[in-house]
């Protein structure tokens, strides 16, 4: 579904006419392209210590032109304020009040990230009032930045580093066109222990090694619903970073599943999530084409809207049957089967009706946050592992089933966001292929928003 | 044409059909208002062309039309158009004493030595015999033989009816009256004959005896509407029953009944073979009213 | 993916040939879905569906066989031209093959012996056809007077080959399925057979309504999801009716046999309706599975051809079947009870009945097949038991490859050894032997 006033804006004279009435302009966001060049311009490093010096270095490793103060009328790429030193509230101040004259150098599609650690790991009233101040002023700067520029934060949690692989490749996906419609988000990233993963080095990429545009090389990926659009385009975005896909849809989509599995390479497999033996037939198939299941992507799901004072049965039933009741039976089942990799993946898809709620859909906010529940306690499982399990919660995306929504609705949905409109399918299947990266490994348990920053349940 | 009435007589080529036909329009014509005699005898007279050779072009339609495979072999029914003309002049003689025109094909019976290829070289003759009477009128034999290098390869007796013609009161007659009713057999085959069938087997044979091509030009002869040629469907009676000869082929079809144009013939084969050979018997008959049309057998060595 | 893994030393000793799987598009009934799709459209849906589900995108499959039994003259080579089109290495080499309805079995049978003589690893077996978007021809008239015309150089002759157009030339002519020999169409002819062994419209109506019932219970459980990728909104065979009873087939008035002394049996109930549809399956060595991790599902242990003599009424036109099965057995060593299942084509109950009443008949497999004694009976049970054609429908080249995936799959669940028998056009039949694996 095409934008038609995104792209108006962004030409000349309706631009001019948009910005005299004081309508909203939203940007084209910078989107990954391979071979994509992180830092074009310079990259200003904020914030004093050796976890920002230590950033530094790796930055300049990248090939990265690193600032440690802003130099006037000198256009940036992005900003990273480092501020796991913080202790009180009163250590902001520098740091911050220089991000806000590198706010204005920004280039369009620029990024802030604020590197900084978790308030829920102090017991120091004032640190974690440093801490969780970090959080409300980058949220703070997201709403204010112009031209798709987006502000997230990284918490390393624990004994996490700012030189972590997981932070640094949590900031690679921040800083990258990957994450363009990431806005106001914050990833919490914790250590990992040697075992835990496999050939970093090869797959952040940080160094130049392995293969840089294909760090799911070699890996087996699932993803339901696969028939068509955001589904479709986690498949062919696994593919692309180098995944062997197998796409799942119901028999009666495969007609577009073969088209799917044909653009992406992968294999379709026609089943019913639903079915009590789906994970046995996926598994089965797994075993049988490619030894070992590494990415699990649960994306299939469907709605049932209906006030609940309207709700019935079928529908309620139907939506909690396939959007959450399959993905914890499926689990229970991969989990339990050596094909499923030691250092496996699993992400779910949840939504942003499932953590603020919508109108008209209970049983579908009631499946979404149980996704997220699901997601908490099987993390929480896994803590320790190498396995990882994490949810992404999609916001306003351009697909089929928003196409559906009336116009002025649509229009309105649209602009709710930071970024002034809605993300698209490739959005969201960037975030998942991020998590399912070894760069990835140390976040676990997390909600990803892929919402540009949407006012609902922010 | 100007032999005796007697003895052979050497024709310079195949005689035209159409001339032959309106030869004998003129003698319908001649004898209605008496200028002819009508004789009561056959003529004795044999006509004879040599060296007649087969039209490679015209030998393809016609196994096309018939469905056949279009072989360099000649189709023993073919060999039957080759030398019609012959056979025809000799009924258009003016001293043939049953007119041409409206005679009723009634059986026809081939006996071939040997396959004949389309290379070869023809001497055809053709003569009447046994003048007889018939329950209906008088019938007649005509035969003809092919020679290919002074040796017989193909002998063929067809019987022709004139209805209503009666040349002598007091001959012994045959009836058809004793005909045991018939009872159709399982059909293996479904012939459609549309209403053009006469006219492209016309087209194909030379035969354009107007009885066969059209309702109105065989009202004029006394027929209801166009009826399929004999010829025709004892070809596809023999090609359909042997595909492909290789040695001698003897065939003979009695007509009972004309098939009126457009129809659905169903037809049945039987096949028995002996040793040495096989004999395929064969009924036609209406699909829908289920009266026969022919019956018939081939044989084959 | 590599196809000539072995092929550079192939074995002089035939090898194993399997059925790695199969797709087909579910069958539309004519004029249905598949209106306005061609056989290329169709089989080029058929081939992306199993490219899809083996992940073959962009390989060189060792040969592509398949084709169609009305096909257009533009479709001269309707299955190159499909891999062309489909997601396939281009440098897939394809042919046509048309043996009327057994076209789809013996492409597998041919591609199979390639594969058993080394000379290719993998390959794909199958057809389509349309009775939707058949092939309409200009009549023999116009066709000669454009030919002729083609064929003139001078303005005259130009004039007098149209001067043999005729008014009735220029409607055209539609294909007909009667047998050109004998101007009967196949129902007529089945009507023959089912009349000469007394098959009671009773039996036909229930063969065509367990057909109905076994094809339901299989997409029911499941059995046709990795055998069928949807096409045009489609996604079940569109004749297959769960819902009908004997008492509704029983209602149905005859329409073959009419013109017969003995009652007529034959409905549209339990004769296969006209339909579109294309089925392809995957064949492999061992070796080529197991290198790719490909499934197997059966291996494809032999098969046999037969012809009757229909013109002459010395058998039925659709009992060439019958003929071929006593010679493949006796060639395996094998009797019926051998066997789990019998896949026989459905083209009409009748053919069925008539093929089960002729290998129960002593009197017959002495006199005309030859045998010893009767050739022996077919459990019902083990007939069909995931439905054919009567419900599912006959895309005639089509036929073929859906019966042999079908029956493999079987195999590859139930384990046990598979006799599939195909009458064609022309008093043919094409059978075949897959076994189970281990």
């Amino acid at each position: 579904m095409a934008d038609t006033y995104l792209e108006l804006v962004n030409t000349p004279l309706p631009g001019r006419i948009a910005r005299a009435l004081g309508l909203p302009r939203p940007a084209v966001l910078r989107r990954y392209t391979p071979g994509e060049v992180l830092a074009p311009r310079p990259v200003l490093v904020a914030g004093a210590g050796a976890g920002a010096d230590a950033l530094a270095d790796v930055l300049l490793g990248w090939d990265i032109e690193v600032r440690r103060h802003v130099l006037p009328g000198e256009k940036l790429s992005a900003a990273i304020v480092v501020l796991d030193r913080a202790s009180s509230p009163t250590d902001l101040t520098g740091p911050l009040l220089e991000l806000g004259q590198a706010v204005k150098l920004l280039v369009p599609g620029g990024r802030v990230v604020a590197l900084f650690r978790s308030a829920a790991d102090t017991t120091d009233p004032a640190e974690a009032a440093a801490r969780q101040g970090v959080d409300g002023a980058i949220r703070s700067v997201a709403h204010e930045l112009r031209g798709g520029a987006t502000g997230n934060g990284i918490v390393l949690r624990g004994t996490a580093t700012t030189t972590d692989p997981t932070t640094l490749g949590a900031l690679r996906f921040l800083l990258s066109g990957k994450s363009a419609y990431v806005d106001g988000q914050f990833l919490e990233v914790t250590a990992v222990s040697a075992d835990g993963v496999v050939d970093l080095a090869a797959t952040t990429g940080a160094e130049g090694e392995g293969i840089p545009d294909q760090p799911l090389a070699g890996r087996t990926a699932v993803v339901t619903g696969a028939a068509r659009g955001i589904g479709a385009k986690i498949a062919e975005v696994l593919a692309r970073d180098g995944a062997r896909v197998i796409a799942v849809d119901v028999p009666a989509a495969g007609e577009q599943l073969a088209a799917v599995a044909n653009r992406v390479g992968g294999t379709a497999l026609q089943l019913d999530i639903t079915a009590p033996d789906a994970a046995a037939r996926i598994l089965e198939h797994v075993r049988g084409r490619y030894g070992a299941l590494d990415v699990v992507v649960h994306n299939a799901g469907i709605t049932r809207d209906k006030l609940l004072a309207n709700m019935d049965a079928a529908r309620w039933d139907s939506v909690i049957a396939v959007n959450i009741a399959s993905q914890l039976r499926m689990n229970e089942q991969f989990l339990a089967s050596p094909v499923f990799s030691e250092s496996g993946r699993i992400i779910s898809l949840a939504s942003t009706s499932g953590i603020a709620g919508n109108r008209g859909q209970t049983n579908y906010a009631a499946s979404k946050a149980g996704v997220i529940g699901m997601v908490r306690a099987q993390a929480a499982a896994f803590d320790g592992g190498a396995r990882t399990i994490n949810a992404v919660a999609p916001g306003f995306i351009e697909t089929d089933m928003t196409a559906k929504i009336p116009p002025l609705t649509r229009q309105v949905a649209r602009r709710l966001s930071s970024l002034q409109q809605g993300g698209l399918p490739v959005d969201v299947a960037e975030a998942i292929a991020f998590l399912a990266s070894d760069a990835a490994a140390g976040i676990n348990g997390q909600v990803v928003r892929v919402c540009g920053q949407n006012l609902v349940g922010a | 044409m100007n032999g005796a009435p007697s003895g052979e007589t050497v024709l310079a080529g195949l005689p035209s059909l159409p001339g032959l036909y309106r030869q004998a329009v003129a003698l319908v014509v001649r004898r209605t208002i008496g200028r002819a005699p009508v004789a009561s005898a056959l003529p004795s007279a044999r006509h004879r062309v040599h060296g007649v050779r087969i039209d490679l072009a015209e030998l393809t339609r016609f196994e096309q039309e018939l469905g056949s495979a279009a072989r360099d072999k000649l189709p023993s029914a073919y060999l039957h158009t080759v030398a019609f003309p012959v056979a025809m002049s000799v009924l258009a003689r003016p001293d043939f004493p049953l007119p041409l025109l409206g005679m009723v094909h009634l059986s026809n019976e081939v006996h071939q030595d040997r396959q004949v290829a389309a290379s070869e070289v023809l001497d055809i003759v053709a003569y009447s015999e046994d003048l007889r009477p018939h329950a209906a009128g008088t019938q007649v034999d005509v035969v003809t033989e092919v020679d290919v290098a002074g040796r017989r390869v193909w002998t063929g007796r067809s019987v022709y009816l004139a209805r209503g013609v009666r040349l002598d009161a007091s001959g012994p007659r045959t009836s058809d009256a004793e005909r045991p009713p018939f009872t159709a057999p399982r059909p293996t085959a479904l012939w459609t004959l549309d209403a053009g069938t006469g006219r492209r087997y016309a087209a194909v044979s030379g035969d354009w005896n107007p009885i066969h091509l059209s309702g109105p030009t065989a009202r004029v002869l006394g027929m209801r509407t166009a009826i399929a040629h004999g010829m025709y469907l004892a070809a596809r009676m023999v090609d359909q029953a042997v595909a492909a000869p290789t040695g001698a082929l003897d065939w003979r079809i009695d007509f009972a009944a004309p098939v009126p144009l457009p129809a659905v013939v169903a037809a049945s084969f039987t096949r028995t073979r002996y040793d040495g050979g096989e004999r395929v018997d064969v009924v036609g008959w209406s699909a829908e009213r289920r009266k026969p049309h022919f019956t018939g057998w081939v044989r084959a060595e | 993916m590599a196809d000539q893994a072995g092929s550079q030393n192939a074995a002089r000793t035939p090898r194993t040939a399997v059925v790695i799987g199969g797709n087909r598009i579910p069958f539309a009934r004519s004029g249905g879905a598949y209106a306005y799709s061609s056989n290329k459209d169709m089989l080029i849906a058929a081939l992306d569906g199993l490219v899809a589900r083996f992940g073959l995108q962009g390989e060189r499959i060792g040969e592509v066989a398949a084709g169609a039994v009305l096909k257009h003259s533009r479709d001269f080579n309707l299955t190159r031209e499909a891999v062309l089109g489909s997601a396939l290495s281009p440098e897939t080499p394809a042919y046509d093959l048309q043996q009327a309805c057994a076209t789809g079995l013996e492409t597998v049978v041919g591609l199979s012996n390639k594969i058993r003589l080394g000379q290719i690893e993998s390959g794909i077996a199958g057809g389509v056809d349309s009775a939707s978007d058949a092939p309409i021809v200009v009549s023999e008239g116009l066709r000669r007077v454009l030919l002729d015309l083609s064929r003139a150089r001078t303005p005259q002759q130009k004039i007098k080959a149209l001067g043999r157009l005729r008014p009735k030339d220029l409607s055209p002519n539609a294909p007909t399925t009667g047998e050109p020999r004998t101007g009967l169409s196949m129902g007529e002819h089945q009507a023959l057979t089912t009349a000469a062994w007394n098959i009671s419209r009773e039996a036909q109506d229930e063969l065509a309504y367990r057909s109905h019932q076994n094809l339901a219970a299989a997409y029911e459980r499941g059995f046709f999801a990795d055998l069928m990728t949807p096409y045009r909104g489609l996604t079940r065979d569109a004749n297959l009716r769960a819902d009908t009873s004997p008492e509704k087939l029983a209602t149905l008035k005859p329409v073959f046999g009419t013109s017969l002394d003995t009652p007529a049996t034959m409905t549209a109930g339990n004769s296969t309706p006209l339909t579109d549809g294309a089925a392809l399956v995957l064949l492999g060595s061992e070796e080529y599975a197991t290198a790719n991790n490909l499934p197997m599902l059966a291996t494809i242990v032999d098969a046999e051809a037969a012809a009757v003599d229909f013109v002459h009424g010395d058998e039925g036109l659709l009992m060439g079947g019958v003929h071929a099965v006593p010679r493949l057995l006796q060639r395996n060593g094998l009797t019926f009870d051998d066997f789990d299942f019998f896949e026989i084509h459905e083209a009409f109950a009748g053919t069925v009945l008539s093929a089960l009443a002729a290998w129960e008949d002593e009197d017959y497999c002495k006199r005309v097949l030859g045998l010893d004694g009767a050739l022996g009976s077919i459990d019902p049970s083990k007939l069909n038991v995931n439905g054919s054609s009567l419900a599912a429908g006959h895309p005639f080249a089509a036929t073929g490859g859906r019966i042999v995936a079908t029956l493999a799959k079987t195999l590859s669940e139930k384990g046990g050894r598979g006799l599939i028998s195909i009458c064609a056009a022309g008093g043919q039949g094409v059978v075949a032997i897959l076994e189970a694996r281990n």
